[in-house]
């Protein structure tokens, strides 16, 4: 039997025991197999060496898995409630700056209103109702955005459980 | 006409599960995986209480990078790559003083875990006879010849799923398990050199 014959179905053998291999070659494989000790010999102790790569286990720590499963479980839930409290103070700023946004223009007119009546400067009556309305309106609307922020993130504090 | 909406397949259950914080979903997973990522990280770092520490290590990556995952994809590829990294970032920080330049472009590249001590944890895991002279194979073997091996024959992963996982192309993948069984032939047949 011709050297190429031997290479080719090692080869064949090897790729066999990683994926799939065509039909025709499983067919050829088959014929030169049964023709060929060595080569037939060589996909044994493939196979005993993988199937021997299955007796390997051993023993799991009930408990530490536990305790990790536990630990994640935890973590999750901390994160989901982060999440949702996230979500919650963007809601309200978005809401809060929409609010601040319709009640600034239906405060505008009165305020020029009440601004003419005590003959006060433009500029004086604007800056102040930038400095008494507007600001503290936005400021009220993006503070529960950096709440979390400025109150601590405690992502990262849970020290190991296993 | 009403159509009925394709069975969700595991992966996107699981994708779904982590997007949403789901606990109990998340919960079961970490503990269906246990075995097999506490098992992969003990043979590729071959110490049992660092592998403990990355498995939990893990899955809070896992979470924090919950948005990443690709729900096309299989989970298990993407679980043990993050394992990897984070035993790659480990192995790092401990040998960090005992590493010359070179060595750290080397353990960058993700190629340069301890070779397994022969007692641990091959032949404490050997469970036939086979399985002890497999061992001390195994032992014996780089450790990407190992992982491959592992990641391919325990994990049954397919060689693109392995190749995701080390980030090494398939046909390196494919040399490295039939180097490695070739050397596991040898030590079941007791000969110096392979077949």
């Amino acid at each position: 039997m011709p050297f190429e014959s031997h290479a080719r179905a090692r080869l064949l053998l090897d790729q066999a025991v990683m994926e799939a291999i065509s039909p025709d070659a499983q067919r050829w494989l088959h014929r030169h197999t049964e023709e060929c000790a060595a080569c037939r010999r060589y996909g044994e102790l493939s196979r005993r060496a993988i199937r021997a790569l299955d007796f390997f286990a051993f023993e799991l720590d009930p408990a530490a898995a536990l305790r990790v499963e536990n630990a994640i479980r935890s973590r999750t839930n901390r994160l989901a409630s982060t999440e949702f409290h996230g979500r919650r103070s963007f809601v309200g700023a978005v809401a809060a700056m929409l609010l601040t946004i319709a009640g600034s223009i239906a405060m505008w007119q009165p305020v020029a209103w009440l601004a003419g009546r005590c003959n006060l400067p433009s500029s004086a009556w604007q800056m102040g109702f930038a400095m008494l309305w507007l600001l503290p309106s936005i400021l009220l609307g993006i503070l529960p955005l950096f709440r979390t922020r400025l109150m601590g993130d405690d992502f990262g504090a849970e020290g190991k459980t296993v | 006409m009403a159509f009925s909406r394709a069975p969700e397949t595991e992966s996107q259950s699981i994708a779904r599960a982590l997007r949403r914080r789901d606990s109990e979903f998340i919960g079961r997973l970490v503990s269906q995986y246990h075995y097999r990522l506490l098992r992969y990280l003990v043979y590729l770092t071959s110490k049992r209480e660092q592998a403990e520490d990355l498995v939990q290590e893990t899955w809070l990556r896992v979470l924090e990078r919950a948005g990443q995952y690709n729900s096309r994809l299989h989970f298990e590829p993407w679980l043990f790559s993050i394992a990897r990294n984070l035993a790659i970032d480990d192995l790092r920080r401990r040998q960090r003083a005992n590493l010359s330049a070179s060595d750290m472009l080397v353990l960058e590249a993700g190629l340069e875990f301890p070779a397994a001590d022969l007692y641990s944890p091959f032949l404490a895991a050997a469970k036939s006879e086979d399985a002890v002279r497999i061992a001390n194979a195994m032992g014996a073997l780089e450790p990407i010849y190992r992982e491959a091996l592992l990641l391919r024959f325990q994990e049954e992963l397919s060689l693109e799923e392995i190749a995701q996982v080390t980030g090494a192309p398939v046909s390196t993948i494919s040399s490295r398990i039939q180097r490695g069984l070739s050397m596991l032939r040898s030590a079941l047949e007791g000969e110096a050199d392979a077949i």
